[in-house]
């Protein structure tokens, strides 16, 4: 596996995966060895490196969940098979040809997470129905973040609201983009799950919190620290479903014909204590969708 | 056998016998095991196919119903979202009811999770109102829908199930709608995804290795255990079973035997799912449908098998039995050829066969007793008459022999001045002579039926009427002297030449005598005791060379037919008053030819 955060804050993704496995006959240590890669502090660069050690372990197949992970494990090898386990735009990033048939040695699942961008600029826009100014914090070094960002200023446009772009390519870059934020008058924050960002989360929660700003997520991971609702696949159902395409190839499927799956369900995961701690009253309209809520 | 060929080159006759043998046992073995076989195969054939109709009914009948209860279910499940969105139409299109609609329309989307959106058109055909999990929601957009089939299906028939369709070429899904009772209530129409019915499809076991899934209309798959077949979209139209469902999809078997989309050769069976077009069919690997029914073929094959074998060792067992006794009596019928009467066969079967060899051996017997008696008969004939020896061996000597009293005509003969011959001659001479003079007297004994009771040297006893009765036998006795005194008379003549004097007289009586077994142990002779015996004896010393004297009683019965001597009154050594003795002369010219 080559992944995005360490095994211990992906533990619950970590976890279903193995889960799927286990329900599909795979022990580790007897017919399975899971070796775990993953970058730190959002350092994509180290991907690469990353890869050609898997590359070199001779790994029969490498689970992988960002862009940069795939294109890293591409230059490695061009023989071993990726599971995606949930990327979150295959199509626009180029790394797939097609979702029914995606060609060349890799499959697995998309989050569509940036199909849900301007969903969460609505909800956002819900809770806060005076806000005039919406920031999008997200690495523009991620080839999917500009989607994020087109589809997020779109969305603002159509509300009536403007969008602010606060583009963290490292830790340095957070402190600077929330100053810039409250600084231009943004009243909400909509954040990526860009390696980089996963890798700060905590800082990025403790800064809205400093800031008395409500924050908005695709991953529930951001929610379950503080973060004020998240809006999104399950990442964890995506890993388990991942575990049925390592079993497909294992047995013998061209990971080629193996179509790309999507997520069947979105959820929303709202945190009321962080809700009260900014002042707010989350509107009927938007409980009403929520799956889960923290108290 | 041909005693003509050489022996080297024949037949040894030894192999003929099993040649035949062979072929019966092989005819009887054939024929039985056959018999049997064919019983047992037709029998095994029978029980294969009942098997074979009875188990494909069977399990078509369990996937028929699997297909059934799961298309009850996705029945349900459309039924269900189609009974959510007739609760969103209740409501009248008025003012101020958008909010409480969104409520309404997001409540729906939280109790159903297979809505992925929900829109809402006015009685006009207007979007006032779209939910969704993905995009942005949108408010009394007034965008007008009225031309969509979602509004004019659902508002002319109250519900609409659109075709299905792939979101991003991947994601099954399908537009439902359903128009309100009243009619400014407009329609809600939901974008509905199909991979709920995915479960269903996945949890529908049908044997170890087979597969429920589910087609629309088009017979495109919908859902499968494969979610990848789903995903690319694949189109099972062409397959055997689709086309079936498709176009005669209402034949109450639902169910047939052919390949799947791998083209495995599957047994299917088929449901409709009513309210929607679609069928759900399940699918079971035709090897693992049969492979109990193989298993019991092979059972019955063995058992078969084993049945043959059966029936061959009863076969050989039965023709053996029938075979071995056969061949028995053969070889004893080849003893009794080869001349070993009375070979005995031995035969237990207890059956028709004992009864034949019981019968054969009885056939045997017979054989050799009869052979016996022809021997003994023969042995007789040298002594006796043909015609005694006869009696004798048909009714048993011993009740022959028993004494019995008896009229009977004695004829005694012996020569004249053969005691003076024996004593000058030579004994070979002697025997010589007495070997030409019994042969002579022999010949007319045998011709006149007489019986040879004795011989004393040149003496010999003569009976007649005794031990088998005849008709006149003073009349044979005389006519038999008359040709003895001529055969004698001939063979004197030549004697004469020799040298040798002799004549040969007879005496002849009748009357009653006894006769009887005389002797010892290890010697018995048939003998004749009575004065009329004696009488005999006495006359032929009386009667002169040529003479047959006879006495009153041969007289009497001959008298018609011969010519005698007057009459002399003779007194007799040993008899107290004269015997009246007649010399016969000749025979009369009547009794002559």
């Amino acid at each position: 596996m080559l992944d995005t955060a360490s095994a211990g804050s992906n533990a619950a993704n970590i976890e279903a995966f193995r889960k799927g496995l286990r329900e599909l006959g795979y022990v580790e240590g007897q017919n399975l060895i899971l070796d775990y890669r993953a970058v730190t502090d959002g350092r994509v660069e180290l991907f690469r490196d990353l890869a050609s050690e898997l590359v070199g372990l001779k790994v029969e197949l490498i689970v992988t969940r960002s862009t940069a992970a795939i294109l890293a494990v591409q230059d490695a090898s061009a023989t071993v098979p990726i599971v995606m386990a949930a990327q979150a735009e295959p199509l626009g990033s180029g790394v797939i040809a097609n979702l029914a048939h995606p060609g060349g040695n890799i499959t697995g699942l998309s989050s569509f997470a940036l199909d849900l961008v301007p969903k969460l600029v609505e909800l956002l826009r819900e809770i806060v129905p005076r806000m005039t100014r919406v920031a999008v914090l997200t690495n523009m070094g991620n080839p999917v973040s500009v989607t994020r960002w087109d589809l997020a200023q779109t969305a603002a446009r159509s509300l009536g609201i403007e969008a602010q772009l606060c583009d963290v390519r490292s830790s340095r870059d957070i402190g600077p983009s929330f100053e810039a934020a409250t600084g231009q008058g943004a009243r909400g924050i909509i954040t990526g799950n860009d390696p980089v960002l996963r890798s700060n989360l905590r800082t990025i929660i403790d800064l809205a919190a400093i800031h008395k700003l409500p924050t908005i997520h695709s991953d529930r991971e951001f929610v379950e620290m503080g973060g004020l609702i998240s809006y999104g696949p399950n990442y964890p159902l995506l890993y388990f479903r991942a575990a049925s395409f390592v079993d497909k190839i294992f047995k013998g499927a061209r990971p080629a014909d193996l179509p790309i799956e999507q997520p069947t369900a979105v959820e929303m995961v709202i945190n009321l204590r962080t809700a009260k701690a900014l002042g707010l009253t989350i509107p009927q309209s938007v409980l009403l969708r929520a799956d889960e809520v923290i108290e | 056998m041909s005693d003509a060929a050489p022996a080297a080159t024949a037949p040894p006759p030894p192999s003929s016998p099993p040649k035949t043998r062979g072929s019966l046992f092989r005819k009887y073995v054939l024929l039985f095991s056959s018999i049997v076989g064919a019983a047992l195969l037709a029998n095994g054939a029978v029980e294969v196919w009942f098997l074979y109709r009875d188990h494909t009914e069977l399990l078509l009948r369990v996937q028929r119903e699997q297909a059934e209860a799961a298309a009850t279910k996705i029945g349900q499940f459309v039924k269900e979202i189609e009974g959510q969105l007739g609760w969103t139409t209740q409501l009248p299109w008025s003012a101020g009811a958008l909010d409480q609609r969104r409520f309404d329309a997001l409540r729906l989307l939280r109790q159903v999770p297979a809505v992925t959106e929900l829109t809402q058109i006015d009685a006009a055909g207007k979007e006032r109102l779209k939910v969704s999990r993905l995009a942005m929601d949108v408010i009394n957009s007034q965008n007008d829908l009225s031309q969509e089939p979602r509004f004019t299906q659902a508002v002319a028939r109250r519900t609409f199930h659109g075709p299905v369709y792939f979101r991003r070429e991947s994601e099954p899904y399908m537009t439902l709608a359903v128009a309100g009772t009243r009619r400014d209530a407009g329609v809600s129409a939901a974008e509905v995804n199909l991979k709920f019915i995915w479960d269903v499809v996945s949890q529908i076991k049908v044997g170890n290795g087979g597969r429920a899934y589910v087609v629309d209309a088009q017979g495109r798959l919908i859902a499968h255990p494969d979610i990848s077949l789903v995903l690319r979209n694949t189109d099972f139209a062409s397959l055997a079973q689709v086309q079936a469902a498709r176009a005669g999809g209402q034949s109450p078997e639902r169910a047939l035997s052919t390949e799947d989309f791998q083209g495995h050769k599957v047994l299917a069976a088929y449901a409709p799912i009513a309210p929607l077009g679609w069928w759900v069919f399940a699918e079971l690997p035709l090897d693992e449908a049969y492979a109990p029914l193989i298993d019991s073929i092979k059972r019955t094959g063995l058992v078969l098998l084993l049945g043959i074998v059966g029936a061959i060792l009863a076969a050989l067992f039965l023709a053996r039995r029938m075979v071995v006794p056969i061949r028995a009596l053969q070889a004893g019928a080849a003893r009794i050829g080869a001349g070993e009467l009375g070979a005995r066969v031995e035969v237990k079967t207890g059956d028709e066969l004992e009864a034949l060899a019981d019968q054969f051996n009885t056939m045997s017997t017979e054989l050799r007793d009869s052979r016996e008696r022809e021997e003994r008969v023969g042995r007789l004939r040298r002594f006796l008459s043909p015609q005694l020896a006869e009696v004798i061996e048909s009714t048993g000597a011993d009740t022959m022999l028993e004494s019995h009293r008896r009229e009977v005509s004695v004829v005694f003969c012996d020569m004249r001045g053969f005691t003076a011959f024996a004593e000058s001659a030579e004994p070979e001479q002697v025997m010589a002579v007495l070997h030409e003079y019994h042969a002579a007297l022999g010949e007319l004994i045998h011709k006149f039926e007489g019986t040879l009771e004795r011989f004393v040297g040149d003496g010999v006893l003569i009976l007649f009427n005794d031990p088998i009765p005849c008709p006149n036998p003073s009349e044979r006795a005389v006519r038999m002297a008359v040709e003895m005194q001529v055969a004698i008379a001939f063979l004197a003549a030549k004697w004469r030449a020799l040298g040798y004097e002799l004549g040969f007289g007879i005496g002849i009586t009748h009357g009653y005598a006894t006769m009887g077994r005389i002797g010892f142990e290890g010697r018995f002779d048939y003998s004749a005791i009575g004065s009329v015996v004696n009488l005999a004896a006495r006359l032929c010393g009386e009667a002169q060379d040529g003479q047959i004297l006879i006495d009153n009683a041969v007289h009497a019965a001959v008298a018609p037919l011969v010519e005698c001597d007057e009459p002399s009154d003779i007194t007799l050594k040993g008899i107290r008053r004269p015997v009246r003795a007649f010399n016969v002369r000749h025979l009369k010219a009547l009794a002559a030819e």
